[in-house]
């Protein structure tokens, strides 16, 4: 099936890889670029969170 | 028959099918990828459960066997008796048979393509399984790990019962 991702879903895999990222700089013994990769993930994940839960039936 | 004829014709002959039928059945678009997360729901706790029993045995055995010096053959091979005798080498073999199928399933999950924000925690679940972090996601001491593991519970996936903090943490203010 060839469906162009939404809008949302293209935040949400930039804000995966970006702490897929963070866990290998942690793993190869670089907290710091860790550090720096969690707090670029910081905004998109709150706002992904935000988006899921207004997916869930409550 | 002219084509106005024609026309009414077909237009009436749709009207007697069912809308779905026409359209076909709505699939959605990250299907294969929901598909996949529903796969390692199923086998998460069966997983979860065999690791447990593993961890446990390991403790058990490594309080019978005492410490033990790096380098010293010995100590490895009290080590393996003591592993065999205790269970602890199969529950463990047992653990990562569970292990190996969750594995394949989030390696499939990693490359398909994420279209839609339903999909998103069951992308998050397999990050967190093919970094190998399910084991060790208490000892990461990253808010990364645990911020995948928290979007992937919002789509259903159950938290590692060795777990012990509350998954939400400070990325996720």
């Amino acid at each position: 099936m060839n469906v162009l991702p939404t809008l949302e879903a293209r935040t949400a895999d930039r804000a995966i890889a970006c702490l897929r990222k963070a866990i290998e700089e942690l793993a190869a013994g670089r907290p710091r670029d860790a550090l720096a990769m969690v707090a670029t993930a910081q905004d998109s994940a709150s706002a992904l969170r935000g988006m899921i839960e207004h997916l869930i039936p409550l | 028959m002219t084509t106005l004829n024609r026309r009414a014709l077909v237009t009436g002959a749709a009207a007697l099918v069912p809308a779905p039928a026409l359209c076909g059945p709505v699939i959605h678009p990250d299907a294969e990828l929901l598909d996949i997360g529903e796969q390692i729901k199923k086998r998460l706790p069966d997983y979860y459960k065999a690791r447990q029993i593993s961890h446990a045995l390991y403790e058990h055995t490594k309080y019978a066997t005492g410490p033990s010096l790096l380098g010293d053959l010995s100590a490895s091979e009290k080590w393996e008796r003591a592993s065999n005798e205790s269970g602890y080498s199969d529950a463990f073999e047992r653990a990562n048979e569970l292990y190996l199928p969750i594995y394949e399933l989030a390696k499939r999950a990693s490359k398909a393509p994420l279209r839609t924000l339903e999909g998103t925690p069951v992308k998050a679940m397999a990050t967190l399984v093919e970094m190998d972090c399910i084991d060790i996601i208490e000892a990461i001491p990253a808010a990364s790990a645990w911020a995948l593991l928290e979007i992937a519970q919002l789509g259903g996936f159950a938290a590692p019962p060795w777990m012990k903090r509350k998954a939400r943490m400070a990325v996720l203010p």
